[in-house]
This record gives C-alpha cells, structure tokens and sequence, in this order.
C-alpha cells in the first residue's frame, strides 16, 4: 500500500497537487518534499509506531509530514493549534514521543524517552503493523475525546478509487480543518487520485471567495453555516465564483430554508449532503436533489440503522476505540451512536433533525432547534439565528432564540415580529420565551454554530 | 424603586395583551394572581412574561436577574401569586444584586 501510494504521486509527477500560499508544488515536488522530511525524521531517531504530533495547518511542510509519517508507520496527532488542554490530554493518553512544528522551517522535538510499550490500544496498531492517526473530538465541555484510527484503513479505502485523468482533474478548497476528519478525508480523495488541493491561510469568506476565483475551484466542501455567512455577507456577487460545480456541505444539519437560500444564490451548483463523524469517518452520500435536505448513504463499506429515532453507523473506516473513554467505544458489536436523530423515508432516503443532545424539553414537550431555525430564516427580517433551550425552575426548559435581524431592528421590534411570525406557524410551546438580538451569530472554528446546550442554561 | 419595576410590568402586560384575545386588566394589578388557580398564565406563558420582565429590568437597572428561578419556585409564598409580590420579589433581587441605590 505504501508503495502503491508513493508509485501514484510519481505518475501524477508535474500535475500541481497543491497551491500553498500561491506557489504551485507538483507532485514530484510532494515526493521531494516527503523524502526529504522522512531524512529529517530520521536523523531525530522517529522510530515506527512512535506517536508523534504534528503542529502545523495545511501547507506543503504539515502534508508533507503527514504523508512521511504513514511511510513509516507512525502514529500521527495532527493539531492546528497547541493548546495546553489538548496537549496534556494527548500526552496522557498517547505518551507522544515527538513534536514536529510544521511551519516554514521543520522542527523536530524529542518531548519523551520511548517507553516500556505503546500506550493503550496503539498496541493494535503494533501487532498490524499499520500507521494510526489520532483526532481529538470538538466537545465544548470537559476534555477532547481521543479517538484512534488505523491510517492504513483510511488510506487503503481512498486508494480504492482510481486516479483521475489530466482532462477530469479536480480542484479542490479544503475548508474543512486539517486535524479533522473531514479534512483529513477531503485531502486524501484529493491526493491520491492525482487532484489539486487549495491551501487557504485563513478561513473567513472573502479569503476564500477569493481563492475559489483565482484558482476556478470546482468542489467546495463546505458546512451550512459557512454557505450562509458568504450568502450573508454577499461575496458570491463580489467575487466570481462561476466555476464551481459541485458544493458539499456536512459537519452540521442543513435546514430547508438555507439550502433554499443557497440554490437560489448557486442555482448553476450541484450541491451534496455528506454525512461522516470522526469515529466512522466520511460516508459516501447521494442526496434526493440539490433542493433536498433527504440523502442515501450510497457506500459499500457503511452500514446503517436507526434505533429510538438515533442513527447508528458501523463502517470499515472506523475507529479503534476512544483512548481516553473506554466506556463509550463502540460495542462487541461495532453499532457506533452517532447522536443525530433521523428520520427516514418509505425509499431509505434519511434526514438529520439535529443532535440527541440538543433537544429541548419545554414541560416534556420536545423541540430540535433546527426546525425552528428553519422557520425563522423564513422570515425576510431575519438573516440569521441560533434556538437553543435554558433551564428554568417552572418548566424545566425554555425555548431561547439569538436573532441576527436584517439591518437596524430594536429588540422589542424582533420579538414582535419573532411572536407574530411564528403565531400560526408552530405550536406554543415553541414559540420562544426570550429572544434576544445579536450582531452575529458565533461560529467554530470548524464552521459550525455554536449553540448553548440546555444544560448549560442557567436559572 | 417600585414604580419603576411596575411600570415594567405593566408594560410586559400591555405588550402581550397586543398578541392576546383574552386580555389581562392592569385595573387592579397589584392584586393580580399571575399563576396558580387564579392565575392569568399558563406556566409556559408565565416563563415568556417573565423573561420579558428580566429583559425590561435590565435595560432599566442593568442588573440580571433570574425570575423563573429555583429560589422563586421554592419561596413559601409565591411570588407569582400577585403582582405585588413580585415586585417584592424583584426589588429583594435587585437589593442582593447590589442595585439598590439605582
């Protein structure tokens, strides 16, 4: 397999397999660049099945050193940003031998003496003689869950597909973070099938919207509430974005309204559902239509099936287990809890209504957030809002709302107009208690909302 | 202080009478039961009424304050029973919150 990866990037030879900051690297530039780190790594006494981190986001240096490391079975920890949390966490968990810095330099670190034996399940990894890749989950409370993958499962499955020709090529922003799953996937579909991979700095939209018109990207993986803030922000009419053919969007639920809102604004554009976590990795999906928030997961290699309204998955790319909560890794059985409640259709076609965690319960009447959001956004006031519940001692939960509204509106005038909008389209006990007004609606560093849990809420 | 807390309910009930077919008189309010067997809201109506109260104190003494709270709930007489015992309510609240010479 290792062979059979590097025998591809030196086919591919001068096809471009990355813009970094404007540079064009080809693939044989790739190939100089990974051996070259491999003798970096090398020299540092990087032994396999060591686990080493990797700092870095994506550029030629952190690629580079990613694909180095899977050579030479090594267990990759890819962190955009080290923070003390997520470095005591892994460091506990993972006993990391190595620190690599992948910025314009390389720099290697020795953080630990090799140990007795690899930490926890990484033996696994061991006796397979295969290369992992650990993620660190985007939990908002508590510590990251660390999740271990096998990379050569990963690889092997992208490896499957075979490479593009010149004619075909795709091109390919990669939004979505490099020490995330949906990164990691969308790099290696990119990669190893001979594709074009653009490298942002910074993830707002104008830096991107710029890179799509300069490069005449193609595919644009993506998550709804990023769509929504370049639709917001009108930089679909500022830059030309007329080479895209296909937009991609996951991470979170889409709601009815806003892909309404994105055909209307892309109505040249394909537009997909995917559907991945980081423990099962990304799914193949076929949606209804670019209209439609109803999808299939179309992949041999994942199963499905829902129990009490909760999707459960059981893939071949999936992980090994959590190395810091053993009592949440996946069953005897391998059935892994996604957390989104689905509904599915007579023809086996699924929708997500939001996460298990987020429902409100208003006096044992319950609400997901996004149905309501969907409503709302149907409002010509209201350019963006987030639902979320609070506690409160009457009715154990309320139904809270942040609106961003359209221009200048005073929060006694959007709570009118929130009341008077919603009064015969949804039951009372949906119609929120408090609404307040925002200036914008917060989003994650991985794109996505962040919404107050009902725990969280105060009272 | 007093004043300016009833005025803010008032306004609270005048404001959800717009939306309301049954209106709330404010003729007697400090008498008016809010919630209970001569209660005028239903609990998940009492809950919006109240956080419309929080907000309106807030933007009058900007102190926050939680209305729908355990301590409410559990206080031997409701201050739900009347509007005049939430305005006690409100003003021992704001007290604690160290607004009192607002």
């Amino acid at each position: 397999m290792r062979n059979e990866l590097v025998r591809r990037f030196e086919d591919f030879g001068t096809r471009a397999a990355m813009f970094d900051r404007e540079v064009s690297f080809t693939y044989e530039d790739l190939v100089d660049r990974i051996r070259y780190t491999q003798i970096v790594l090398d020299k540092h006494g990087v032994a396999p099945h060591d686990v080493v981190i990797v700092n870095g986001n994506y550029s030629l240096s952190a690629i580079s050193t990613l694909l180095a490391l899977f050579l030479n079975k090594n267990v990759v920890v890819p962190l955009v940003t080290l923070n003390d949390r997520e470095l005591a966490t892994v460091t506990e968990h993972c006993r990391p031998r190595f620190l690599v810095t992948a910025g314009d330099e390389l720099a290697v670190e020795e953080i630990a003496a090799p140990g007795p034996g690899p930490a926890g399940m990484i033996g696994h990894l061991v006796d397979e003689d295969a290369a992992g890749l650990v993620l660190l989950s985007s939990g908002s409370t508590g510590a990251p869950k660390v999740i271990l993958h096998n990379l050569d499962t990963l690889v092997g499955e992208k490896l499957e597909t075979r490479p593009r020709g010149r004619a075909s090529r795709l091109n390919i922003l990669m939004v979505l973070m490099f020490d995330h799953i949906g990164g990691i996937n969308s790099l290696l579909s990119t990669l190893l099938v001979g594709g074009t991979a653009v490298l942002p700095r910074k993830r707002v939209p104008e830096e991107l919207c710029a890179l799509i018109e300069r490069h005449r990207i193609r595919v644009l993986p993506t998550s709804p509430t990023f769509l929504n803030l370049i639709i917001m922000g009108g930089y679909h009419r500022e830059y030309d974005l007329s080479s895209l053919r296909l937009i991609t969007y996951g991470t979170e639920p889409m709601s009815d309204e806003l892909l309404r809102r994105i055909n209307r604004n892309f109505p040249e554009v394909r537009l997909l559902q995917t559907f991945g976590t980081s423990e099962t990795g990304i799914a193949r999906t076929t949606s209804e239509s670019s209209s439609s928030t109803y999808f299939k997961i179309s992949d041999n290699n994942v199963e499905y099936r829902i129990v009490d309204g909760e999707l459960q998955l059981r893939s071949r790319t999936q992980f090994l287990g959590y190395m810091n909560y053993a009592d949440d890794s996946p069953s005897e059985d391998r059935w892994f809890r996604t957390g989104d409640l689905v509904e599915e259709t007579d023809d086996g076609f699924l929708r997500v209504m939001g996460r298990a965690k987020e429902v409100i319960n208003v006096g044992g009447e319950k609400l997901l957030p996004l149905e309501l959001e969907s409503v709302l956004l149907g409002s010509p006031l209201i350019e963006d809002c987030i639902v979320y519940g609070k506690a409160n001692a009457i009715t154990g939960q309320t139904v809270c709302v942040d609106v961003k509204p359209k221009g200048e509106l005073t929060r006694a005038a959007v709570r009118k107009h929130v009341l008077e909008f919603l009064a015969d389209k949804v039951e009372p006990f949906k119609i929120p208690s408090k609404i307040s007004v925002v200036d914008r609606v917060e989003v994650s560093e991985r794109l996505k909302k962040v919404r107050a849990l009902p725990r969280d809420g105060g009272g | 202080m007093k004043d300016q807390i009833l005025k803010i309910i008032i306004d609270a009930i005048d404001d959800i009478n717009t939306m309301r077919e049954e209106k709330i008189s404010t003729e007697n309010v400090l008498d008016l039961c809010l919630y209970g067997n001569d209660g005028v809201f239903e609990s998940m109506y009492l809950v919006a009424f109240l956080s419309q109260v929080e907000e309106g104190v807030e933007d009058e003494f900007e102190v926050e304050v939680t209305l729908a709270s355990e301590k409410a709930v559990s206080l031997r007489v409701s201050p739900f029973s009347s509007v005049r015992r939430l305005v006690a309510f409100i003003e021992e609240e704001l007290r604690l919150a160290g607004a009192g010479a607002a």
